[in-house]
């Protein structure tokens, strides 16, 4: 390690020099040592040695049989900024004190030991200016006063001793303000390192006590004291280090602003589709509403003219029953128009093998048709009725009992068609929930075949295949739920255009929940586009929209998950299958149908 | 000479019973004969066939299970058999497309919505089935008093004078 620091001494004689290392010798350390001259001559030479490599002479110590009357050794230490001991001097005391912190603090400062605060190494600085510019004077600044102006060229420092100084910078019409922290005391000085014109405006906050130092002052006193020098370094590098942490802090604190101006984009952006999917919805529901009320009308409509039908159905057998009871065959009369009433209708080959056995067994083809006609078909039972009666009087039977027959076949018609437009209605009234929608135990079977009952002359050639097994009711909105039915049964049938296989399933995973499977053997979902069929305003039907069935992807999985359930879908060409599993319980209590 | 048929096609039992019971007045004159289903109205029309006999006209429901009416139409029309036969649709469904299509590739010769009345269904039978025997059968003189007499008569004059 070079030398960073000596102490000179000027002793005459051994005694003497043993005398005075005594008196030093807690100031030599690693970075100290002292090293003794002989004379003024010796002294003068060592000095301009030691100035030229750099080293700190913080300390002279001559020997006062040695100093000429002149003083020319104290002037000559004196010159480089070195504290002078003289014994014999009154000030000998206080000097050395002097000389002492001096030494502590450049032993601390070469060592980068960061125990000396920035106030500290600050205050070393304004030690070193005013022994070396012989204590320049103390300026008086009011508030408001510029010391120096962004962008402008920088003749000096300012070392501020008292009051505040705010640094700003002009940026696009605004007044970036610095920390206050980041020039510290020392105003100007980077600028005047670098060369550089100012990075910025300084001007008093407060009064403020300051010394000017110009460029060239502060040249004259760095020549006189090595010491300035690195206290100037110090505090330069810590000037330096400062902005450099202060830049790291804001590069922190602006990426920190960055990721929380992206969270709130996302938010925002979040915020907008859910408003969009929220409208989308209320439309729809509103669309259901509307659907609701005209199918409750209607159903109402359609009720009475069903109820009357049904009751005149069973009026007129009523009627005919006590009609016939007068007639003089009413037995054969009355079994003919029983047949009628309670003889499930034939498909229409069997009747015609009925026929065909009958005309064989009778060897009369027209007599066998109109046989079977009547519900007859045994060789034997027309035995019973036709025994002994001749042509004309078995014609007369036979139209007589097809008369009967036809009134028994009319009423059962009017009476199963009925009750099919009654279970239409019914259908259609507890798919749209006329009725305000209330949390009930839903089966997912039943909405599943009202939804099919809705779609089924969508289906076309479409094989219908069913794969329920018994699952227990779920807590729910039914006519929600019958939307998510009815919309992934249409798309699945959509999706195979004319044939093809629609598999309905449904299972009890686990016994807390209920799962449905809607799988068509339709071309299959793209890959790309199966991670956005959820999304809103997604559609592989060229915007197509139908009122009241295909709701989108998005309200459906919206449905399912306001019921707490999960809605997946795997596909590949040939088969695409919609899994929707449901908690049992459903949805809370406190959730609401969008209807409500 | 032997008995046109009149076959109706139609799945549902109550509604095959009200158009068989329209059809009665045409009894006398036509067999009329019942199918279920697609498959059972090709079983009629080829026993009809192979008996010598011939279906005349048609009723074709067009929701049918596994097949659309208008399809089972057109099949018939592309079938010498067959195609002579007068083909009417009777539905409350059949959609726009299906039934342009029907008529387009010939199948059609008549559409009938549901519900029907008894007149409505007694006219276009007559019709049709005025125009059957006109275009394949020679003695025209039993239906003059079933079906379109004046349409028949003429018919029956201008033959006469060719002869």
């Amino acid at each position: 390690m070079t030398d960073r620091s000596v102490i000179l001494m000027a002793a005459a004689d051994s005694i003497e020099r043993d005398r005075l290392r005594d008196q030093v010798d807690d100031l030599t350390t690693e970075v100290v040592r002292v090293e003794v001259v002989s004379g003024p001559a010796e002294l003068r030479a060592r000095l301009q040695e030691l100035s030229a490599a750099g080293t700190v002479v913080p300390l002279v110590i001559i020997d006062e049989e040695l100093e000429s009357a002149d003083g020319e050794m104290h002037s000559a230490a004196t010159e480089v900024g070195a504290a002078v001991l003289q014994r014999s001097s009154p000030s000998a005391a206080a000097e050395l004190e002097t000389a002492r912190k001096r030494i502590r603090r450049l032993q601390r400062t070469f060592f980068g030991d960061s125990g000396l605060s920035d106030d500290e190494v600050e205050e070393a600085m304004i030690e070193e200016i005013d022994r070396a510019l012989d204590h320049p004077e103390r300026v008086v600044y009011p508030p408001g006063t510029i010391l120096l102006e962004e962008n402008q060229p920088v003749d000096g420092i300012q070392i501020v001793m008292a009051g505040r100084v705010r640094l700003f910078r002009h940026v696009e019409g605004h007044d970036v303000i610095f920390h206050s922290r980041t020039a510290g005391r020392i105003v100007g000085l980077s600028a005047t390192a670098l060369r550089q014109p100012a990075a910025f405006t300084a001007q008093a906050v407060t009064e403020l006590t300051a010394i000017p130092v110009s460029f060239e002052q502060l040249e004259t006193a760095l020549q006189k004291s090595q010491s300035l020098s690195i206290h100037l370094v110090d505090v330069l590098v810590r000037s330096l280090a400062r902005r450099n942490l202060r830049t790291v802090e804001q590069r922190v604190h602006i990426d920190r602003l960055a990721r929380e101006l992206a969270v709130e984009r996302d938010q925002l952006a979040n915020a907008l589709a859910r408003l969009e999917q929220a409208q989308t919805r209320l439309i729809e529901s509103e669309k259901m509403a509307t659907l609701g009320q005209l199918v409750a009308g209607v159903a109402h409509e359609l009720n009475n003219p069903v109820a009357a039908i049904e009751r005149g159905a069973d009026f007129l057998t009523e009627d005919i029953e006590r009609l016939s009871a007068v007639h003089p065959r009413s037995d054969v009369v009355l079994a003919s128009l029983e047949r009628a009433r309670t003889q499930a209708p034939l498909a229409t080959r069997e009747e015609r093998e009925l026929r065909r056995d009958l005309a064989t067994e009778l060897g009369d083809g027209a007599l066998a048709d109109r046989l079977v006609g009547l519900g007859i078909h045994t060789g034997a039972g027309a035995a019973d009725l036709l025994e002994g009666l001749s042509e004309a009087e078995r014609d007369a039977r036979l139209d007589e009992m097809e008369l009967y027959y036809r009134l028994g076949r009319s009423v059962r018609n009017l009476r199963s068609s009925a009750s099919r437009i009654a279970s239409h209605v019914k259908s259609l009234r507890s798919y749209a929930r006329a009725d305000r929608e209330k949390r009930t135990d839903v089966s997912i079977e039943e909405g599943m075949e009202e939804s099919l009952m809705l779609l089924n002359h969508k289906l076309g050639d479409i094989e219908l295949v069913r794969a329920y097994s018994a699952v227990p009711p779920m807590t729910g909105f039914a006519g929600e739920l019958n939307q998510v039915w009815t919309n992934l049964l249409s798309n699945a049938i959509q999706a195979m255009t004319d044939t093809g296989t629609l598999t309905v399933a449904t299972r009890a995973p686990d016994p807390g929940h209920v799962e449905a499977t809607i799988t068509d053997t339709g071309p299959g979902i793209a890959e790309e586009d199966l991670a956005r069929i959820f999304d809103l305003h997604f559609t592989t039907k060229e915007g197509r929209v139908e009122f009241g069935l295909g709701l989108g992807l998005t309200i459906t999985r919206d449905i399912v998950e306001r019921h707490n359930g999960t809605i997946e879908v795997e596909s590949r060409p040939g088969q695409t299958t919609f899994r929707v599993t449901l908690p049992v319980d459903g949805v809370d209590a406190t959730e609401h149908a969008t209807k409500d | 000479m032997s008995t046109i048929t009149i076959l109706v096609l139609e799945d549902e039992p109550e509604v095959r019973a009200a158009i068989a019971r329209d059809l009665e007045p045409f009894a006398g004159s036509f067999r009329i004969e019942m199918a279920d289903a697609a498959d059972d109205a090709r079983s009629v029309i080829a026993e009809t066939l192979e008996a010598d006999g011939e279906v005349g006209l048609i009723l074709c429901d067009h929701l049918l299970p596994g097949l659309r009416g208008t399809e089972f139409l057109i099949e018939l029309d592309h079938d010498p058999a067959t195609a002579p036969m007068r083909k009417v649709l009777i539905t409350g469904q059949a959609g726009h497309e299906d039934t342009i299509r029907a008529i387009n590739e010939g199948g059609l010769d008549h559409y009938i919505a549901k519900p029907w009345t008894a007149e409505e269904l007694h006219t276009v039978v007559r019709e049709q089935l005025t125009e059957y025997v006109l275009a394949e059968v020679e003695d025209l003189l039993p239906y003059v008093n079933i079906l379109d007499g004046p349409r028949l008569l003429e018919a029956i004059s201008e033959r006469g004078w060719d002869r």
